[in-house]
């Protein structure tokens, strides 16, 4: 009886563990070299995205998904909005909290993006 | 008077020979077999009045027993069933149509083996991308994917109600796994718990409808490696009595 508790509870928290959600999606923040590999658009690593970033095109704000900004760069593209550096740690290394302007806005914006 | 006598001494004689043990008559001295004799006419012999006996029930030839509304019921021991319904998934796990074929086998009075064959037809969309770790997830919706799994477990069914027959059902399945557009296939193991209802709608057929539950894990392509699979399936169909 013990044992099947143990069993129990083990493969719960293992479909616990497993239901985390990831922060970063096929739609936006994905590593990746291919448009293939996302839902919309590839930036290519380099050093303004370095492993590479999955994102959407947009037009204007309300077009990015939530935690994202529309970013007047690439033609427009979503980027992750942050306040420091430290926001963009999940990101991985090269990337930090920069300035951008804003597609539509005409004011800047601090986004997640490398250099 | 001699006569009397002649007859009392063959009288005694008889008897006395009757008396001895009997000794073994050659083949050849064994009386003939005489031909039959007619029965004599007997007396009538008037009716002596008796107690008044018990009436002694009387063996009839054996009726066809009319089914009732149990036995109609009855899947004989063993059983087949074709089912169709919806299973849902998420990551790893398919999702989307599901067809189902059991094989039943009566193993007890309320037991029966349940051997399964489940289909699973999902959409086919990508949904595998590379975490910043690159590390490759998978975060299929409810209904992506498609699969094959076969399982062996027992049915065990209820006391009934009404026409209703409820069961439980629990079992062990092995299964492959394949999300084409992420090119991500796997074999998974799995225990499934659920239950049911059967309801007789005619000789040797029974409409079924169940749910189950589904918990395991799928070692998978692509460095995906070993991910849970966690799925619920709710399926109605037809059960068909094999004997």
């Amino acid at each position: 009886m013990r044992s099947a508790i143990i069993a129990i509870i083990a493969i719960g928290a293992a479909l616990l563990a497993a239901c985390q959600h990831s922060e970063v999606s096929r739609e936006v923040g994905a590593r990746c070299e291919l448009s293939a590999e996302c839902d919309d658009r590839c930036l290519a690593p380099s050093n303004d995205y370095p492993g590479g970033f999955c994102t959407l095109a947009c037009g204007d704000r309300s077009e990015c998904p939530s935690e994202t900004i529309c970013a007047d760069r690439e033609g427009g593209v979503c980027l992750f909005e942050c306040t420091g550096d430290p926001g963009c740690a999940f990101l991985g290394t090269g990337w930090r909290c920069q300035a951008a302007d804003l597609r539509g806005g005409g004011i800047k914006v601090m986004v997640c993006r490398g250099g | 008077m001699s006569r009397r006598l002649i007859a009392v001494a063959v009288a005694a004689a008889g008897g006395v020979a009757h008396a001895q043990p009997a000794q073994p008559v050659p083949e050849a001295a064994r009386p003939v077999p005489s031909e039959p004799v007619p029965p004599v006419p007997s007396e009538p012999v008037p009716p002596v009045p008796s107690e008044p006996v018990p009436p002694v029930p009387t063996l009839r030839p054996a009726e066809p027993v009319a089914a009732v509304a149990d036995g109609d019921d009855e899947l004989g021991d063993q059983g087949i069933s074709v089912a169709l319904g919806l299973a849902t998934g998420g990551r790893v796990t398919p999702g989307g149509l599901r067809i189902t074929g059991h094989y039943l086998y009566q193993l007890s009075e309320r037991d029966w083996f349940d051997g399964a064959a489940a289909f699973t037809f999902g959409s086919g969309s990508p949904a595998c991308f590379r975490d910043r770790q690159d590390v490759l997830v998978c975060n299929h919706g409810l209904a992506d994917g498609s699969g094959v799994e076969v399982s062996a477990g027992v049915r065990r069914m209820l006391a009934p109600q009404a026409a209703f027959h409820p069961f439980v059902r629990a079992g062990v399945g092995l299964g492959v796994v394949r999300f084409g557009d992420d090119d991500v296939s796997g074999f998974t193991l799995v225990l499934g718990g659920g239950g049911g209802v059967r309801v007789n709608v005619a000789p040797s057929i029974s409409v079924v409808a169940d749910g189950e539950l589904e918990l395991g894990f799928g070692g998978f392509s692509h460095g995906l490696g070993l991910e849970p699979q966690l799925g619920l399936a709710i399926t109605a169909g037809a059960e068909f009595r094999l004997r």
